[in-house]
């Protein structure tokens, strides 16, 4: 067999190459154009680009090898830009790359100050905005039209105007944002027809700050910590909700005739924590509060039904003293099928008064129940008082 | 390869010819497929000109063992009201393994199995087809990519020596 024969991997369309080489690291994949003819130029139509200052020897020939870069890619569109580098100040050099990427109407990955001319682009689809805790600042509305986005991650990103408001406004096609550890000194309103998944992690906010959610297309909500006084707008499209209360702004659910269990009712899947994510201390002892209990004590007075819902997790809920607010919530929920209760998710959070564990896994009809599973170590009379809630006759009980 | 015998057989034809019988849902894995079956539903003889008979086998087998993988854990669900952590876990590690071990294939194999993948546009093996080449050429200089992937240089000495003088900035070193 000839060598032109064997050799597959040329063959391959360009699409797929640049996929394949964009694993390498960047300066490897200039070097492909030496391999062949078929290689001599394919790194220039390359459009996924990431800059990594670790992979040079010092930051001045990182430089010079971003700017060349740029200098002699070719004139395709870019689908990712991520730029990672050594030093706080954002020098003009850097600056020109950005410039670079946004005003050739590529793609960009950018914390810190962005000028006005960054952001018109007809084709990036995602963003990755990770900051220093930098304050964004200065930029206008106008100058935000970025009509293809679809994904939007923020992160220790801190925003003390309109900015975010701006950015939200101005991708009228966003399908997926994610907050992480930011901090927000102005109100916004996320007012959405097409947003379909909103994460909000860990952020922050001054005391006299609002946010208001209006997104009736949102399928995916999780939230952990909530940060602030939130309006929350009735959400008919949501499918799954997890919301951490671990943190969260005191009465921060309750807020103006928006009820955020209400907004949640038509659910699917629902899970309730109180937890930090990560306890990467793992000797630490946290004491957890009654806080599912007084949030579903608040909340589930007058709450429209759930009649979706067909999966709920609860995690540290007291079975001994809490459980009352549960047999509510049943209540209102006519088509719920598996109900968790989860105790030590976390194992290293103790109980203020108890320390043993429990959990508490059992499908339910509540309309005809049939069939109960428990798995579980629970003292008898509670389980007694499980069944008699539920006015089961159990036909099938385990206990494992 | 039918689990029931209500389940709706397709018949995929190889471009040497050779006939593949199987569960729609199996076919279903491939996208252009799927698209074919969604504008015409009668549909049950597909023929696939640009994939060779060892080829197809390979997607198919790959596209069963995943559908199978599914099947079982959804089945897992069912039972037992929710499935358990753990056992999601290890049934993913599984199925990780399994892929490893159907990507232990020599560079040409995996390089037809990447436009096959493309083609019949199944993501999850191209996602996977595509790693496996880029860890191929991950770290290696260019004469050892020429080595590995058995690429001819046609270039002359002293073309390649522009090109390199054109890109001084790539080839400086780094260590």
């Amino acid at each position: 067999m000839e060598l032109g024969n064997l050799d597959r991997l040329s063959n391959l369309p360009d699409e797929i190459l640049h996929r394949i080489i964009s694993f390498m690291k960047v300066r490897h994949t200039v070097q492909t154009c030496i391999l062949s003819k078929r290689w001599k130029n394919l790194w220039r139509q390359l459009p996924y680009l990431n800059f990594n200052h670790v992979d040079f020897r010092n930051s001045c020939q990182f430089d010079r090898f971003v700017d060349s870069f740029l200098k002699h890619r070719g004139t395709s569109g870019i689908k990712t830009f991520h730029l990672d580098w050594k030093s706080f100040n954002v020098g003009e050099t850097t600056k020109s790359w950005i410039n670079y990427v946004f005003t050739s109407e590529h793609l960009g990955y950018y914390p810190v100050e962005l000028p006005h001319s960054f952001f018109p682009s007809s084709s990036i689809e995602e963003i990755y905005l990770r900051g220093s805790y930098f304050p964004m600042k200065e930029i206008r509305h106008e100058s935000i039209d970025l009509v293809k986005l679809k994904c939007l991650h923020l992160s220790r990103v801190c925003w003390i105007d309109e900015f975010m408001q701006n950015l939200i406004t101005g991708c009228p096609r966003l399908e997926e944002m994610t907050m992480e550890d930011c901090t927000l000194e102005t109100s916004i309103i996320i007012a959405s027809r097409v947003l379909k998944k909103l994460d909000i992690e860990d952020c922050s906010c001054s005391t006299d700050v609002k946010i208001h959610l209006s997104i009736p297309s949102l399928c995916s909500l999780h939230v952990s910590a909530i940060p602030g006084k939130v309006l929350w707008e009735n959400m008919p499209s949501l499918v799954t909700a997890h919301l951490n209360l671990w943190y969260s702004v005191p009465d921060c659910y309750r807020n103006s005739g928006y009820k955020l269990l209400s907004s949640l009712s038509n659910a699917t899947n629902l899970k309730l924590t109180c937890g930090p994510l990560n306890c990467k201390q793992k000797n630490d002892v946290l004491i957890i509060q009654p806080i599912i209990k007084d949030f579903l004590e608040k909340e589930l007075l007058d709450c429209v039904a759930f009649n979706n819902l067909k999966t709920l997790y609860i995690g540290e809920l007291d079975v001994n003293t809490d459980f009352i607010v549960v047999p509510q919530f049943f209540h209102l929920s006519p088509n719920l099928e598996v109900f968790t209760l989860c105790h030590e998710e976390n194992p290293q959070l103790i109980r203020a008064e108890k320390k043993e564990s429990k959990e508490l896994c059992f499908p339910i009809r509540s309309s005809r129940p049939k069939m109960v599973r428990i798995k579980c170590h629970m003292p008898p009379d509670i389980i007694e008082e499980l069944s008699s809630t539920f006015k089961a006759k159990l036909d099938t009980l385990e206990i494992i | 390869m039918a689990r029931s015998s209500t389940e709706n057989m397709i018949t995929l034809m190889s471009s040497d010819g050779e006939e593949f019988m199987v569960t729609e849902k199996v076919a279903r894995e491939c996208t252009t497929i799927r698209n074919m079956l969604e504008d015409d539903c009668v549909i049950t003889n597909i023929p696939l000109p640009n994939v060779t008979s060892d080829i197809l086998s390979m997607v198919i087998e790959y596209c069963m063992e995943h559908v199978a993988a599914a099947e079982k854990a959804a089945a897992e669900t069912a039972e037992k009201g929710s499935s358990s952590a753990p056992a999601a876990a290890k049934a993913n590690k599984d199925l990780e393994e399994w892929d490893k071990a159907f990507m232990n294939v020599d560079v040409y194999t995996l390089c037809d199995l990447i436009l096959a993948a493309n083609y019949l546009n199944v993501s999850g093996l191209l996602d996977l087809t595509i790693q496996t080449a880029a860890n191929l050429i991950k770290g290696k200089s260019p004469e050892q990519i020429r080595k590995t992937f058995h690429i001819q240089n046609d270039l002359s000495l002293e073309e390649e020596e522009k090109i390199r003088s054109q890109t001084p900035w790539a080839f400086e070193k780094s260590e």
